[in-house]
């Protein structure tokens, strides 16, 4: 009863914040779930962070990375997102290419490459915070794929992406 | 979701993707300016990219 009433309120509570963390890096692999899902190698070379469920098909139909990380490269133990980014190459006057380090931002520094993570109902400098904003849906649902001819509980993509956020 | 594309050659494609920029950081403090280029010049502590969803 204690934690129902509990959880009633936190449901209803306002929230005005922003959270900021640090993640170190899962691997460094050539592979894109989202733009070649399955495909080993991928295009291009990533470095990724996250949960460790991390694999090169995570299609909503074959798998979900909320449900099957164990752990995460994340401050936050509960955050199973994965994020990934190209790395930069320095190409040298011989013709050779480089991996450029990756390192944490202020306050990251024990870090292992990574990035810095930011979860934000307003742009930064915006101290109110003031915008609604709803939980993920289920990724089932959030259809990281075809998005032109997604709809989200009946809303089209249009509509959706402007109330709620979450563009493809 | 996805910002970017790696096949954006041109200012003109790079313009459909504001929200990818990079910060030149003099020291780990820099925040600003915020250039659609990739710095031209050595930037002392690193370069800092810059991604933000919603696109």
């Amino acid at each position: 009863m204690f934690w129902n009433s509990l959880t009633a309120l936190a449901l209803v509570a306002p929230s005005h914040a922003l959270i900021r963390f640090g993640c170190s890096q899962l691997v460094v692999d050539r592979l894109d779930p989202l733009v070649e899902p399955g495909n080993t190698p991928s295009a291009h070379l990533h470095q990724i962070i996250g949960g460790n469920s991390f694999t090169p098909d995570m299609r909503p139909e074959v798998m979900d990375p909320a449900k099957l990380s164990t752990c995460t490269t994340c401050q936050p133990a509960d955050d199973f997102s994965n994020y990934w980014t190209a790395p930069v190459y320095f190409k040298a006057r011989n013709g050779t290419y480089k991996r450029v380090p990756q390192k944490g931002n202020s306050g990251f520094e024990g870090q292992n490459g990574g990035m810095t993570v930011y979860y934000m109902q307003n742009q930064l400098a915006d101290f109110a915070q003031k915008s609604k904003v709803k939980a993920f849906p289920p990724v089932s649902d959030l259809g990281l794929y075809g998005c032109k001819k997604l709809t989200f509980q009946g809303i089209p993509h249009d509509h959706w992406l402007a109330n709620l956020g979450y563009p493809c | 979701m996805i910002i970017g594309s790696p096949t954006s050659g041109t200012r003109a494609e790079a313009d459909k993707f504001p929200q990818l920029t990079y910060t030149c950081l003099q020291n780990m403090g820099t925040r600003f300016p915020e250039t659609k280029d990739f710095p031209k010049k050595p930037c002392p502590s690193g370069i800092m990219v810059n991604l933000r969803f919603p696109t």
